[in-house]
């Protein structure tokens, strides 16, 4: 079986990674410019600039920031948005707009992390899963399934409480669910790949395992892991808020958009709207964006459904 | 075909073998044991002096070694026995008998409500390919997928408790009980959790349908004649199936341990919170045995996910 | 034997309301309980004149206990309701005086070191077994001499009681090695139940694993912890008043909010502590009744006195002065249980000043210039002039305590003394092996509580060097020496002179930061009465034999 798996995800949100797996198409390469990228799909250029605009305040947050996100004033608790605070002050009286600002900085570096981790783990290991095959092979699928078996929420509980709360423990928390889902959509692909005639035909002429891996086989599956990152990157976010709501994300009093979402809901009844609005929208309409990018990176990538369009 | 289920029965053995040592060491090996949660459990008044912890983890079995109390407890479950609560009498099979109906419950009618929403959603958006009603439904279904269930779970409660003076119960009526009440614990978290699913679902149908339609065979279909609608719900949908039963079969799994947001977003005496209470106290045996069921359960979702392949399509052969 | 007891030790025969000689009982501030109390009725009752019978009452907060041996730490919230104490606070006056349960009177010595209890006749535990002075002094003797792999928790405050003898099936005694005026008030609190000697030697003293029969008002039909218990009314109880409902169900409900929102819609009867935002909401509504109770847990942020710097007396005393009171209580009380301005006490103690004149005293008047400097002065004394850190600063992981109350003490350090900090999460129940261990600096939480409206067990347990709960490891000979007296003084002005003076020790020389006690937020659907809840002194979870429902 090499049906590609995602993991138990943490909500519901659910698995999506099986749908990436569209079959490789042989020959597809990086070669494709920007330009027909953007005929193919105005809404994956918005939301990469969208992506991008983020990745900009993240950086720039210092700058741009109006106050420092974490001043308290305790005159100013929970204040409605005014001219002084665009975004109203949270339970503290700090500025929720600076305070998203910032917390674009950390909610992404911990996203982009725990995909680079998770995906790049899995990456390797499903490319030399794949490709060496036999025992190597099954006691690989052994431990997926093992790491699938466990609930991933109590995967990241126990984590937080064995290596104590903090940012790298909620990156590790996030990366390692990430893993398995992609190990087995990477070996899916290498496996497929392997029988293909260009594969043959290298091996025919005597190319060795490590450069097979590296020129023939890994580039094919490039091209979906992209896709499966973008796709991962917005599962992240998710699975972050996730665990603030319940009491194991990131420590204060940095802020997170799932910590200040998650936070605020936590026993809540009426909220103040501004405190759910404001990260409840940051991470709604990055998530979009990680999604639409994903979905845009896919059809264009997918020579069949490119056939169509022409 | 028996063949094929035994193997993988078998090599089901090794997965569960790596749970149940993973949760075991898991429990040991992170700070707090059941004697240091109960300390806390009621302010700070309970403090035990070194001999005294000494002579409570014995009464437990705890000062054992690794071994020992594994193989303790491996005896335990090969007899069927669950084990107890730390201190409680209480059976843990009791505990899952009591609470698992409601979460499975929860569990296999989401899926239905993912399946009724998503599937139709999924197909019209396929087969209009880049019409408006594409465009609109995709963006809501991107849009459901960002959503955090918790928050909608919250605002569902807040809204009924304000405009009807209405929640849900919060105490667990089985549906044998007073069917009424019942459905109203579980009707919330299933609409949630199914909608959420539904985008999940809508987004698989979808593109397992946009890569069937380019198939051969349905080209034949439409070549022969057959109309529109027969060509997408006889021949696409059925090939469109499998990935769309391979996520339901893994959404399923994660939404019976992995809900526990959304359950307590409604307050559903549930199996996930259970799990998270016993967590919150250490009670080792409890935790234990709930992951070595989670672990059951996802051995035997795989099972019957694979399975139902060959049902949906003939020519899967299990060997 | 007669000539050991004075006319005025004699007291409380056969069950007017207690107050006098040792047995301290707290009266709120400006009222006046006890000797001159309206006349109370020979037995326990409702506070109405014409209380209904029938009906269930369903309670929701977190119900639920590890085991159920409530002398090794089981909850009371629930437990409370199958057994009886010896004595108890009256349900009907708002748990004000202290009146008879299980012993129907009682004599002290003038020495005040022998307390002998007449028992009430006639009662019988639920399995059939009859109540004896032998039940009582098996329950104590395994408190004060747990058997091996006990943990008896209550054993510190039964303190010096030394020996618990049975003189007649009717008639029991407390001998104690030095006077001890809390006693009877510790004899109040809802655990100190007494059970039975034959279903104790059953089960080789542990009574952990199956609730064990008591004498109470109710009796559990059914267990599921996490989730509910079901009580059914005792239909034998010896008070024959009582209990008038049929049963009780309660809840467990681990999420405030979903208790507000179920008192709101009738999903239950009555909570002993909804969130905020819920609470504001059945105040502006007729069906649904609502209090504040003040109750006697706190928020502190426990310093660790054998760190440095806060090994210095000058940089806890700087911290006591600097940080601003109203604005971690404004922070706390937005969002979680209203916190009050008060010493290191709870503001029902008998002892605790007035708000408003506490308004004034430095340190707690919100008027931070003047405190503020002198705090520098002392940090700069101490050789901290621009601050220090950053230093450990742990919080509970719950989304209260870790989004607001930590932040906001880190601030507030921050910001009047240039103490930094880094804040570190520890689930909740780990923190109190933190706590033993001293591996932290500061801990914001709330470790200084008691069970009793006196703050004498309170400050023995917390502040008394080398103490097993003092957490701040505080060590203050001049303090100990005040205790040493403020223990074994009976006479109420001078406890009250003494308490005086202890406070102004702690504020001069403070073991850690002192937040406030706060209140928990009742709500009850209006149906609910017998409880006095309106009225009560203190919040107190669990015992219910005088509720009834009106139809």
């Amino acid at each position: 079986m090499s049906e590609p798996r995602a993991t138990a995800n943490l909500g519901a949100a659910g698995p999506r990674l099986a749908e990436v797996v569209a079959p490789p198409s042989p020959g597809q390469r990086a070669g494709r410019t920007g330009r027909q990228f953007w005929r193919s799909s105005p809404v994956g250029i918005v939301s990469l600039l969208l992506l991008l605009g983020a990745m900009v305040i993240a950086l720039l947050a210092d700058r741009i920031a109006p106050y420092d996100p974490l001043a308290a004033d305790f005159i100013a608790i929970s204040q409605p948005p005014t001219a002084e605070h665009l975004l109203g002050t949270d339970q503290l009286g700090r500025d929720v707009l600076s305070r998203i600002m910032y917390g674009t900085r950390l909610t992404l570096l911990i996203a982009v992390a725990a995909v680079a981790i998770g995906d790049g783990i899995g990456f390797v290991w499903g490319l030399v899963a794949g490709y060496a095959g036999g025992k190597f092979d099954l006691i690989s699928l052994r431990l997926l399934d093992l790491m699938m078996a466990f609930p991933a929420l109590i995967l990241a509980m126990l984590l937080l409480a064995g290596l104590g709360s903090g940012i790298v423990t909620v990156t590790i928390a996030i990366a390692v669910t990430r893993i398995p889902g992609t190990t087995r959509v990477v070996r899916a692909i290498v496996l497929s790949t392997k029988e293909m005639a260009f594969v043959d035909a290298a091996r025919a002429i005597g190319v060795a395992p490590i450069r097979m891996l590296a020129r023939h086989i890994a580039p094919q599956c490039v091209a979906p892991m992209l896709v499966l990152a973008s796709l991962n990157l917005g599962t992240a976010i998710f699975a972050e808020a996730a665990l603030s709501f319940l009491g194991v994300g990131t420590p204060p009093p940095a802020p997170t958009w799932g910590s200040m979402l998650g936070g605020v809901l936590a026993g809540a009844f009426r909220p103040p709207w501004w405190l759910v609005l404001a990260p409840g929208l940051a991470i709604t309409i990055t998530i979009m964006a990680a999604n639409l990018l994903g979905d845009a990176l896919r059809d264009f990538l997918d020579p069949r459904l490119r056939s169509q369009l022409q | 075909m028996r063949v094929y289920i035994l193997r993988r029965l078998l090599l089901a053995i090794p997965t569960l073998f790596g749970v149940t040592v993973l949760i075991f060491l898991a429990m040991r090996v992170i700070p707090g044991d059941p004697l240091a949660m109960m300390e806390a459990s009621e302010g700070a008044t309970i403090v035990l002096s070194e001999a005294e912890l000494a002579t409570a983890r014995a009464s437990l079995g705890l000062d054992q070694p690794y071994h020992v109390q594994y193989l303790d407890w491996m005896g335990q479950v090969l007899r069927g026995d669950l084990g107890e609560s730390f201190w409680r009498g209480d059976k843990v099979r009791d505990l899952v008998l009591r609470r698992g109906p409601i979460t499975l419950e929860i569990a296999m009618m989401t899926v239905v409500v993912a399946w009724v929403i998503g599937i139709p959603i999924g197909i019209v958006s396929a087969v209009k390919q880049r019409s408006w009603l594409d465009y609109v439904t995709r963006l809501g279904v991107i849009l459901f997928l960002a959503v955090p269930s918790f928050w909608l779970g919250m605002l569902a409660i807040t809204g009924s408790v304000l405009a009807f003076s209405w929640r849900p119960p919060l105490d667990l009526v089985q549906i044998n009980e007073d069917p009424g009440r019942h459905l109203q614990i579980v009707a919330g978290p299933i609409l949630v959790l199914g909608i959420g699913l539904a985008a999940v679902i809508a987004r698989f149908t979808r593109s397992a349908m946009l890569e069937v339609l380019q198939d051969d065979f349905v080209r034949t279909a439409r070549a022969k004649g057959l109309s529109a609608s027969t060509v997408n719900l006889r021949h696409a949908l059925r090939n469109a199936l499998l990935p769309i039963i391979t996520v339901s079969g893994l959404a399923f799994g994660g939404l019976l341990g992995g809900s526990v947001a959304v359950e307590r977003a409604f307050g559903v005496p549930g199996l996930g919170a259970a799990l998270v209470l016993a967590l919150n106290e250490r009670d080792w045996m409890v935790i234990q045995n709930l992951v070595l069921l989670y672990g059951v359960i996802f051995v035997v979702v795989n099972l019957v996910v694979d399975i139902s392949y060959g049902l949906v399509d003939p020519r899967i052969r299990y060997q | 034997m007669g000539g050991r007891y004075s006319r005025r030790d004699v007291i409380a025969i056969s069950g007017a309301v207690v107050l006098g000689g040792a047995a301290v009982t707290s009266l709120a501030p400006g009222r006046t309980f006890g000797q001159e109390a309206t006349p109370t009725p020979d037995l326990l009752r409702a506070p109405e004149a014409d209380p209904q019978r029938g009906g269930m009452v369903r309670t929701a907060w977190g119900a639920t206990t590890a085991h159920y041996d409530l002398h090794q730490g089981a909850s009371s919230a629930v437990l409370a309701n199958v057994y009886d104490l010896l004595v108890m606070k009256n349900l009907a006056d708002g748990l004000r005086t202290i009146i008879p349960g299980l012993a129907t009177s009682w004599e002290i010595a003038d020495d005040g070191l022998t307390y002998t209890f007449t028992l009430r006749e006639g009662v019988t535990f639920h399995d059939g077994t009859p109540f004896s002075a032998d039940d009582v002094a098996a329950t104590f003797n395994r408190i004060i001499f747990p058997p091996e792999g006990m943990v008896s928790v209550y054993r510190s405050e039964l303190g010096p009681v030394e020996r618990v003898t049975a003189l007649d099936p009717t008639t029991v005694e407390f001998v104690l090695s030095s006077p001890w005026p809390v006693f009877l008030e510790v004899l109040t609190n809802p655990a100190m139940v007494v059970y039975s000697q034959t279903y104790l030697e059953a089960n080789d003293q542990d009574l952990r694993r199956e609730i064990a029969p008591g004498t109470g008002p109710f009796i559990v039909t059914e267990a599921l912890p996490g989730e509910k218990f079901s009580l059914a009314r005792n239909e034998d109880y010896w008070n024959p008043e009582l209990p008038y409902i049929d049963g009780i169900e309660m809840l467990h409900v681990p999420v405030w909010t979903d208790r507000g929102t179920a008192v709101l819609t009738g999903q239950a009867d009555l909570s002993f502590n909804v969130s905020p935002e819920t609470w504001e909401e059945g105040a502006t509504r007729d069906d649904i009744g609502t209090a504040r109770l003040p109750c006697l847990n706190s928020h502190t942020a426990i310093i660790n006195n054998e760190h440095e710097p806060f090994n210095d007396p000058r940089v806890r005393r700087a911290i006591h002065l600097a940080v601003s009171k109203q604005n971690l209580i404004a922070a706390i009380s937005a969002t979680q249980e209203p916190v009050f301005l008060t010493t290191w006490m709870p503001a029902v103690a008998p002892y605790a000043p007035a708000e408003e004149e506490l308004a004034t005293r430095p340190g707690y008047r919100p008027d931070k210039e003047e405190d503020i400097a002198e705090a520098k002065r002392l940090m700069a004394e101490a050789g901290y002039p621009d601050g220090f850190g950053p230093i450990d600063l742990v919080t509970a992981s719950d989304p209260q305590h870790s989004g607001i109350n930590g932040p906001a003490v880190q601030e507030e350090l921050r910001r009047s003394l240039g103490i930094e900090s880094e804040i570190r999460l520890v689930e909740r129940g780990l923190l109190s092996e933190l706590y033993q261990s001293g591996d932290f600096d500061i801990i914001v939480e709330g470790a200084f509580t008691s069970n009793l409206v006196d703050p004498t067990l309170l400050w023995n347990a917390n502040l008394r060097s080398g103490a097993s709960t003092n957490w701040s490891r505080y060590a203050n000979e001049d303090f100990d020496a005040l205790l040493d007296q403020i223990t074994v003084e009976a006479d109420e002005t001078v406890r009250q002179e003494l308490f005086d003076q202890g406070v102004a020790m702690l504020d001069e020389d403070p073991p850690f930061l002192m937040i406030g006690f706060c209140a928990h937020s009742a709500m009850w659907h209006a149906s609910v009465k017998g409880l006095a809840l309106e009225d009560r002194l203190f919040s107190q979870f669990g015992r219910f034999e005088t509720v009834w429902l009106e139809q």
